[in-house]
């Protein structure tokens, strides 16, 4: 289910609230192929929201 | 006189001196099958003996091929490791005529590998023909920064069943801190598998450098992410302990300093770094590999197109093959490794597509280049990017696409002209004292031998200087000019003076018109677009101070 644009702003919000990179990891994050979004292995692609959203699922929620 | 200067010059041979002549490469010869054996049984045994053969001597027997012409030949299988007892029943029987380990042939310069057929990413950068000049990778060490690669057994984990051929050094486990970087995710593995996977051993896929040493560092966990720091301090303990080339299959989209400073201390200790461009699906080049001390490389698919995930940018240095499977794994890059997506361990040969896929393909040409006798990195860098098959736009491809064959061939290239250079020099030097010590001689005259002196100098000393300066260092583009005969010049005053210049001058142009003619350009960092013209306006500017000093030498007498 494509992420709302009501979630995706609360995302972002929480990202310049906390200093986390745009992966809504910590900044200094490094990552096998350099993003976390392409799998090499598989050759699947993840949106970004779906991938904050499954390592923070409380931000799927206001409050 | 001319006995010192030949034997001063003696030692000067020591880094030029090609290899000592290297043994045909392994690759193309034969290698047994475990657990496959074949049996000659004499003519005329029925299917029933046959049966009867195998029971009794503890194996399984079937005929070798239904081609019509009634030859007996078996092929048997028995447990792996009873190869040796089982012969030995073989032979004893009657009803065997001979009874061999089954050995499998490859085609000359072909690894005889059962996968090595679907590693087109090989065959696309010429693998073979860079094999076939004896380029193996052996004796250069690759660092590996990435999730650990499954080289070890202990308690813990199992070296991936392709390895036990492979070389490797001590590494160390910065997730963990501990000196086991085992493989808890399955990227290193196969990224380690590109640039040293056990070839030529009958199973399996091929490695390209495969003689090449893999010092596996783990900085990424098992969900392939890591910190800077742990990056930062992997690259120095590379830099540290000996690795001459280090691969970065990993990034992140922000630079930091850390990491940058540490890049810049590997590269200050003669380390190329390799790095993965990213995966931005035409987004830009991501960190490391975007700083000046990194050689980016962005991804190709079998058809020799830019990859649909690969990041681009102005600091793309090169495209290498780092696959496709849209279409199917037989797009992939083929390696083996391991993989814990089902929740076990799980040894086997998978297809995987990436930046990470590419960038080791250069690493291990870097080290093939490196095992021919180049060992300056900053050269090393020049020879990838002389050697890639053009392809444009730059910022998807930046030199082009990698070229194994071409990049080993004018690392050849770069030793032999290297001692052709020398020997030169040390027979003009020599002929030039010979004729200047009879001439003296002839006159009553006793005087140091200026003139040959100058000759050697001109001929030798910009690359005797840059070999310790380094091949990229700005000094380099003074040396390779002829200003400094040009200040000498206008500074001369006696005729000994203007004998010295002359002979400097038709040294440097000697030196320098040999560098144009082949395109050597020590100092490509600096001045990429102009090295060339700048030879060749400096090779006749050389030339005119040598007819003029010449001129002036007899003018004053």
């Amino acid at each position: 289910m494509p992420v709302d644009d009501e979630t995706k702003r609360r995302i972002d919000d929480w990202i310049r609230a906390n200093g986390r990179n745009q992966y809504g990891d910590a900044p200094d994050t490094v990552y096998a192929g350099g993003t976390p979004l392409f799998n090499e292995m598989t050759g699947r692609t993840l949106d970004r929201y779906d991938y904050i959203l499954k390592r923070h699922p409380e931000l799927k929620t206001s409050g | 006189m001319a006995g010192a200067l030949v034997v001063s010059g003696l030692p000067l041979l020591q880094p030029w001196l090609p290899a000592a002549p290297r043994p045909a490469p392994a690759v193309g010869q034969a290698a047994t099958v475990p657990g496959q054996i074949a049996v000659d049984a004499k003519d005329g045994v029925t299917p029933a003996e046959i049966q009867a053969l195998a029971a009794r001597c503890g194996l399984t027997l079937a005929e070798n091929s239904p081609a019509p012409g009634g030859a007996d030949l078996l092929a048997g299988t028995v447990a792996p490791g009873q190869e040796a007892a089982v012969l030995a029943k073989l032979r004893k029987d009657p009803l065997v005529e001979a009874a061999e380990p089954m050995f499998r042939y490859a085609a000359s310069g072909v690894p005889n590998d059962p996968l090595y057929s679907r590693q087109w990413n090989f065959r696309s950068v010429g693998a073979e023909q860079a094999w076939a000049r004896g380029a193996t990778g052996k004796g250069v060490t690759v660092a590996v920064i990435d999730t650990g690669v499954a080289f070890e057994n202990d308690a813990k984990c199992r070296q991936a069943r392709d390895f036990s051929g492979t070389r490797f050094t001590a590494g160390y486990d910065f997730v963990d801190d501990d000196a086991h970087p085992n493989d808890d995710n399955g990227h290193g593995t196969h990224v380690a598998g590109t640039i040293a996977e056990t070839t030529n051993n009958g199973e399996g896929a091929a490695g390209l450098a495969y003689e090449a040493t893999i010092m596996p560092l783990k900085v990424l966990d098992s969900f392939g992410s890591g910190t800077s720091a742990d990056i930062a301090d992997a690259i120095r303990y590379a830099a540290d302990h000996g690795a001459q080339i280090i691969n970065m299959s990993l990034g992140s989209p922000m630079p930091d300093q850390v990491t940058r400073k540490a890049c810049q201390y590997a590269a200050k200790k003669g380390v190329l770094i390799v790095c993965a461009a990213g995966n931005s699906q035409g987004g830009s080049v991501g960190y490391p590999a975007a700083f000046p001390e990194c050689l980016a490389v962005s991804a190709v698919d079998a058809s020799g197109g830019l990859s649909w995930y690969s990041s681009i940018g102005k600091e793309v240095d090169l495209a290498a093959p780092g696959g496709d499977t849209r279409e199917g794994d037989d797009g992939g890059i083929l390696q083996n490794t391991v993989d814990f997506d089902s929740g076990e361990w799980e040894d086997g040969y998978f297809a995987f597509q990436g930046t990470s896929m590419a960038s080791p393909h250069v690493a291990a040409v870097a080290a093939l280049a490196m095992s021919r006798g180049v060992t300056d990195p900053a050269e090393v860098r020049q020879l990838l990017l002389r050697g890639a098959q053009a392809k444009k736009p730059a910022e998807k491809y930046g030199a082009g696409v990698l070229s194994a064959a071409r990049t080993v061939q004018l690392a050849d290239a770069a030793r032999r002209d290297s001692l052709l250079r020398l020997l030169f020099t040390l027979v003009a030097g020599v002929l030039g004292l010979g004729v200047g010590a009879i001439r003296d001689r002839a006159r009553g005259l006793t005087r140091f031998p200026f003139a040959p002196l100058g000759l050697v100098l001109g001929l030798l000393g910009p690359d005797l200087i840059f070999g310790w300066l380094g091949f990229g260092t700005p000094v380099n583009i003074l040396l390779h000019s002829a200003l400094i005969p040009l200040y000498l010049l206008w500074e001369a005053e006696s005729q000994r003076v203007y004998r010295f210049v002359t002979a400097l001058a038709i040294g440097t142009f000697l030196h320098l018109a040999w560098d144009a003619a082949l395109g050597h350009v020590p100092f490509p960092d600096v001045i990429p677009a102009h090295a060339l013209p700048w030879l060749w306006v400096n090779v006749v500017v050389a030339l005119g101070v040598a007819l003029v000093a010449w001129r002036r030498s007899f003018a004053e007498g």
